[in-house]
């Protein structure tokens, strides 16, 4: 009988896996000739459906936190094959506990002579590898091609992280169902930050909220006071696709994602109310400046002050300190790691051994500051590029880079010392990121770095000296906006030849009626001011000639619009206020007319961008003067205006195209 | 009893002595010689190595290094990062960090040192490095490392490079091998003729070689590829044993032969997949059409995933295995599409090669080296021999692209291997051809009619994008063909034709638009160069003093003709160019007739190494190839 009753229990067991088999089969299957999906016939795959769940339970000394991720994917193009390739890092363990995988399962569905036929991945075929502070595990599955549906699923143990892994409902592919589910011990509660349109509504079970029309739906259960767990599933269904766009921010942020937070168990609230929100950022201050010992690299610092004498002496200005300061910090460092958050190093050895990372560097740096009395700060930012730190709530892993801030006589100066071209208050371009965060010893305060601050100016003078029938001389003298300084720069230190390209390129801008004839840079050294570049113009005719054209923009400001035509889902980010000036002086010759003048123009875009056009002549001395200025104010345009932005661009460029004819009588 | 200062005298003695037993050079940077400094971020101090041979699968490897890093950009050379994995591994390191007066700071053992795997696209791998950073930046320093790594096939001794990066000189280095004396080594020196010793000692032999002073050379994109740039030396032993299989890499024959054995009966199929390749190819009338039908097979059936474990880097999985899961690495789709035209009577080899855009330098015919990093396919035929890349889907079979194109490849044959030359692609096959029609009215408004043959690379690049199917992409790609300041695409047919060994595409393009024209109440200026093809120059400015290599060949032709829709007549047409030299042309040539402006251009540049004298020439002809439109100027007049 007992023998009996076993047969039946592994039948029945048997029964249900294949019942779950069977469903997952019928659920592929209702896809697998489905090629087009959310009407998006660009898409080079389709999330069907996928989930990820996070659960976090007691074990001996700590908590586990167990993560299980399922997705199912079908590839429509050729370009979307690596779907099948699945790489995924976790962190390595702490405190003593490894972290590892486990119930992997993956299989690819095909359709063979009209039959839906599945291959299943053997489980060999998985590989990690251990990559210091995290492991990396590979698999890829087998069959995989265009037409496949791929479906795989596994889990991962580790030892139970505060920050929990956001996660993103929107992909670069349109997604039909994507979900994500918490599981956390009762006296913890979370904070979450959700980027969703629309917001999420809630449900009690999931049959109920599949009628949610708007497809975003939420499910939780606190349980009842005996509860040693709640749960919160978080749903979004018919997501299309998002995908990275030139001259723009990380798409991340504009993703459909959730972000999850546990508080400690002594906190008692879900909500953050700005008192909530005050605490929470002095209790991230509190963690920097103390536990992560930041405030303790600003004490005890009296091995700077044979240096920093040497610097300062005889100089009383606070300012002219600071700027012989830092441009001791900024040339006499190795840096190791241009965009770096943590300080690790104790500065003493980061000095003796004139190397750290871009943290320790620009913590030398105030320390320095502040060893003479300056008032100087720690500033912690997220830079161009990454997900941009927010207010709403102290996200650690947000934070990617550390500089400093100078106050004198209020007024900021930001100053970033790892970076061996970049100037005295000014900070590198991906630095302009938005919200960031002060450090010190009272708490800390926010401060926005914003792109508009960073204002980029360049000036072009051409001077013709020399105008006749038989020949011509311009000198031109570019004055580089900083940026580009730094830039070139940094280029030209790593590459000579790059240099000689750029000289190339001014060289062939007027070929065809003029020889470079002299040319130099100045200011290759100087990174606190604007890189400089001089160089003549000449033209000798072969015959006197009759009739003397030339452009009335010899160096053009902007040679064609940075901004074609596409749709534009993301919003136009840019990393600079943008300035050009073109100024051009000749005398005409008395012995030529002038037959054709450019007339003055103006072009604008409200006041985020204007551009002028303005011709100056003077009949009686024959003195000419061309100004053109294009000015951008603005660094955000949102994806509506974009059409509009480069119409006005479009337009300019057309305009910075007019021609002085000069005619013997 | 001795006097004190005797007792120092002889303490002073003893130190000397002692410091004389001390054979490795001080490292006071104050001592380099002024010509290792020129043009040097880091000078290598000394550098010992001894390879020890004990068996072809027995090789123990010893460095020691020192560099002293004179400024921030020498400093990747302080750092450890040696490479390995299981069949050469790392065994040991240790370290030592000197100020710039030569004195020790600080040492480090083997447990200091990270090891760590490393990124890589592959799915599998067992590439892993140890790495170690002193983070010490007062210039200059100089660290010293002593590695020991252990080797399990001699397949990794052939070469030893005794200077290997730009802008670091090297002050002295030096290479023992002690092998078995029944072993036989053949080695060729390169960019020295220094004196090598040979010597036996009842079963050992050894070889010795030093070389000094080599200066710093700089980066020069131009230089003629050579195998090496500095003093090297390639070495060959008889006697090999790669993944269980014993061969020799005595000459190319040999390394072929190593690699036959090592994949030999890794092409057998199953029943079910020659039961396929019959069904596919059994009505195919000509090699050409089975090697067609199977590459789509293979296409629609298979795709790329790399996985190097082990001697897995080297030895292919089975055909049968490839079609079982659908994936296979370069060596592994090439074998597998081998077996497939096995079963159907074609004869191909694999043939190793050296992947990379830039076409490597080619090979010393006498002593192979491991000079590759991918396989293709290769289909002799009595007159034309067909090549096939079978990790793309997007080259045609017969074509390689710049890839693979103008080097050698070793064919892997059951006779040996056999050095040979895959073709090259230049000016007559990568082409352009375009016709484009503008049609301007009275405000500069313009349509434009473009109707374009490429071919060669040129093609390949724009069927790559078509096949994405992604239409942004494709627009995006079409716009940046034309230059105008606001162009409206209107219209775009593309078809591939029929070719044999490069692909070729025809399109036609219609775009709207506005002119580079600016109309005054007298005058029509009008910039007419619209169709562009700027090539960026990586040529260096200033005069050379040795040959320089042109690795890319094309030939592009333009022919414009605007139609206006007012009468004009020309004031000033863009003036003739006709620039003709032995390494490219540019002519162009605008004429007025029948209220029609047409200028016709051409675009030349021919693949091959040219004396230094002729270079500013070169920077001329590239002068033009990057003319902008501002450049082009024509002045029309109303009537």
């Amino acid at each position: 009988m007992k023998k009996y009753l076993c047969l039946l229990v592994a039948a029945f067991i048997l029964l249900a896996c294949n019942a779950i088999a069977q469903s997952e089969e019928d659920f592929v299957k209702s896809y697998i000739n489905t090629n087009i999906f959310l009407s998006d016939t660009e898409a080079a795959a389709a999330v069907i459906y996928e989930k990820a769940s996070i659960d976090i339970s007691p074990l001996t000394r700590t908590y586990e936190q167990i993560y299980k991720t399922r997705r199912i994917v079908k590839i429509l193009k050729e370009e979307a094959i690596d779907e099948a390739n699945v790489i995924d890092y976790f962190a390595a363990g702490f405190n003593g506990i490894e972290s590892y995988v486990k119930s992997i399962e993956a299989t690819t569905y095909n359709i063979v002579n009209g039959e839906m036929v599945k291959t299943q991945m053997d489980k060999s075929a998985v590989f990690y590898n251990n990559m210091g502070d995290f492991k990396e595990m590979k698999f890829t599955l087998p069959t995989a091609k265009v037409g496949s549906i791929i479906s795989y699923s596994y889990e991962i143990h580790s030892p139970a992280s505060f920050v929990l892994t956001p996660w993103y409902f929107q992909n670069e592919f349109p997604t039909l169902k994507s979900e994500y589910e918490i599981s956390i011990p009762a006296q913890f509660s979370y904070v979450t930050i959700s980027q969703s349109t629309p917001p999420f509504k809630g449900y009690n079970t999931l049959k109920s909220a599949e009628q949610e029309v708007s497809g975003a739906y939420i499910i939780g259960n606190e349980g009842d006071k005996y509860s040693k767990y709640h749960t919160t599933l978080w749903g979004r269904r018919n997501i299309p696709a998002m995908k990275q766009e030139d001259n723009a921010g990380n798409v991340d942020d504009y993703r459909e994602r959730i972000d999850v937070q546990i508080q400690s168990p002594d906190l008692n609230i879900n909500t953050l109310d700005e008192d909530g929100l005050k605490k929470a950022w002095r209790d991230f201050n509190t963690k920097i400046w103390q536990d992560n010992k930041l405030g303790r690299q600003f004490n005890n610092n009296s091995f700077l002050d044979p240096i920093i004498d040497s610097l300062t002496r005889g100089v009383q200005d606070p300012l002219q300190k600071a700027k012989r300061i830092f441009a001791y910090v900024r040339g006499g460092m190795h840096c190791s790691d241009k965009i770096s958050a943590d300080a690790e190093r104790d500065i003493k050895k980061a000095f003796d051994n004139k190397d750290g990372n871009a943290a320790e560097i620009n913590v030398l740096l105030v320390a320095m500051l502040k060893e003479i009395g300056l008032e100087a700060s720690p500033v912690l930012m997220s830079t161009h590029g990454r997900l941009k730190a927010r207010h709403d709530y102290p996200m650690l892993d947000r934070f990617n880079h550390m500089i400093g801030l100078l106050l004198i006589d209020s007024v900021r100066y930001y100053l970033d010392a790892s970076d061996k071209y970049n100037a005295f208050g000014r900070l590198p371009e991906y630095c302009y990121n938005g919200y960031s965060r002060v450090l010190d010893k009272n708490g800390g305060y926010p401060i926005m770095i914003m792109p508009q601050s960073n204002k980029e100016r360049t000036v072009i003078k051409a001077d013709i000296v020399s105008l006749s029938d038989v020949a011509f001389r311009v000198n031109i003298t570019e004055y580089m906006g900083m940026n580009m300084s730094s830039h070139l720069r940094t280029l030209f230190s790593t590459d000579t030849s790059k240099l000689n390209n750029i000289i190339q390129a001014r060289k062939n801008a007027i070929k065809n009626y003029a020889e470079m004839e002299s040319f130099k840079f100045e200011n290759i050294d100087n990174p606190d001011t604007n890189l400089i570049f001089r160089y003549t113009l000449y033209k000798k005719h072969k015959v006197p000639v009759t009739t003397f054209y030339f452009s009335a923009d010899i160096i053009k400001i902007l040679d064609e619009s940075p901004f074609k035509p596409m749709h534009r889902r993301m919003p136009l980010e840019l990393n600079y206020a943008d300035e050009r000036v073109y100024v051009m002086n000749a005398i005409f010759p008395d012995n030529m007319a002038v037959e054709e003048m450019p007339k003055p123009a103006k072009i604008s875009y409200g006041d985020k961008i204007v551009f002028k056009h303005m011709v100056g002549y003077d009949t009686s001395t024959r003195a000419v003067n061309i100004t053109t200025q294009l000015k951008r104010n603005e660094c955000y345009f949102e994806a509506s205006e974009y059409n509009t932005v480069r119409d006005v661009y479009e337009k300019i460029v057309k305009e910075i195209n007019q021609t002085i004819v000069l005619k013997k009588p | 009893m001795l006097r004190s200062s005797s007792v120092l005298a002889l303490l002073l003695l003893s130190f000397c002595s002692y410091a004389g037993k001390n054979d490795m050079p001080a490292y006071n940077a104050a001592t380099i010689p002024a010509s290792l400094k020129k043009d040097a971020h880091a000078v290598v101090r000394s550098c010992s190595t001894r390879i020890k041979v004990n068996s072809p699968t027995d090789i123990k490897w010893y460095s020691k290094y020192a560099y002293t890093i004179l400024d921030d950009k020498g400093y990747k050379h302080a750092m450890l990062d040696e490479k390995f994995t299981n069949m050469f591994k790392v065994t040991s390191v240790s370290g030592r960090l000197f100020d710039a007066a030569g004195n020790e700071l600080k040492s480090i053992k083997n447990r200091d040192v990270k090891e760590e795997a490393i990124l890589s696209y592959s799915i599998a791998d067992d590439l892993k490095r140890k790495y170690y950073d002193f983070h010490y930046a007062n210039y200059p320093f100089t660290v010293e490392y002593e590695v020991e790594t252990a080797i399990t096939s001699l397949f990794f001794v052939d070469e030893y490079i005794f200077a290997d990066d730009y802008n670091c000189s090297v002050e002295v280095s030096d290479l023992e091998i002690e092998y078995p004396a029944d072993m036989q080594l053949v080695y060729k020196l390169m960019h020295t003729d220094v004196p090598v010793l040979q010597t036996k000692e009842g079963e050992l032999a050894k070889l010795k070689v030093s070389v000094k002073d080599i200066p710093a050379i700089k980066r020069d994109p131009l230089a003629v590829p050579e195998l090496y740039k500095q003093a090297a030396m390639m070495l060959s032993f008889d006697k090999m044993v790669l993944g269980g299989v014993s061969g020799s890499m005595h000459t190319w024959a040999d390394y072929g032969r190593l690699f036959y054995d090592l994949n030999k009966d890794r092409d057998v199929l199953s029943d079910d997949a020659k039961q396929k390749v019959h069904q596919l190819t059994d009505t195919c009338k000509s090699i050409g059409g089975k090697v067609n039908v199977l590459f789509d097979y293979m296409k629609n059936n298979t795709r790329y995933v790399s996985i190097q474990l082990g001697v897995g880097g080297w030895q292919t999985f089975d055909a049968a295995s490839v079609l079982k899961t659908g994936y296979g690495d370069c060596k592994a789709l090439t074998n597998c599409m081998k077996a497939m035209l096995k079963e159907a009577g074609v004869v191909a080899y694999a043939a190793l090669i050296y992947g990379d855009e830039d076409a490597p330098p080619l090979l010393d015919k006498d002593v192979p080296v491991n000079a590759f990093n991918h396989v293709i396919l290769c289909i002799p035929q009595a007159r034309d021999t067909v090549w096939v890349e079978c990790t793309s889907d997007d080259l045609q079979p017969g074509y390689l692209s710049e890839f693979t194109h103008n080097r050698n490849a070793l064919l892997v044959t059951d006779k040996g291997g056999v050095l040979v030359k895959t073709p090259v692609y230049g000016h007559k096959q990568n082409t352009i051809n375009r016709k484009v029609d503008v049609k301007m009215n009275v405000v500069g408004d313009v349509n434009v009619a473009v109707s374009v043959q490429h071919s060669g690379e040129f093609a390949q690049k724009a069927l790559d994008k078509y096949k994405t199917g992604v239409k942004s992409d494709i627009d995006k790609m079409l716009y940046s063909r034309i230059d105008l300041p606001s162009p409206q695409l209107v219209n775009a047919t593309h078809e591939a034709l029929p070719a044999a060994s490069y692909p070729v595409l025809k399109e036609n393009i219609e775009y709207t638009g506005t002119a580079r024209v600016n109309i005054t109440g007298k005058r029509v200026f009008l910039q007419p160069l619209i169709s562009s093809v700027k090539k960026a120059s990586i040529a260096p400015l200033g005069t050379r003093t040795t040959p320089f290599y042109i690795s890319e060949g094309y030939a592009i032709t333009d022919t414009l003709v605007y139609s206006f829709a007012e009468k004009l007549s020309p004031e000033m047409l863009p003036q003739p160019i006709v620039f003709e030299k032995p390494f490219g042309k540019y002519t162009l040539k605008a004429s007025f007739e029948n209220q029609q402006l047409k200028i016709v251009r051409t675009m030349e540049q021919y693949m091959g190494e040219y004396p230094a004298n002729v270079y500013e020439e070169y920077l001329e002809l590239l002068g033009y190839a990057a003319l902008n439109n501002d450049d082009m100027n024509a002045v029309f007049v109303k009537q």
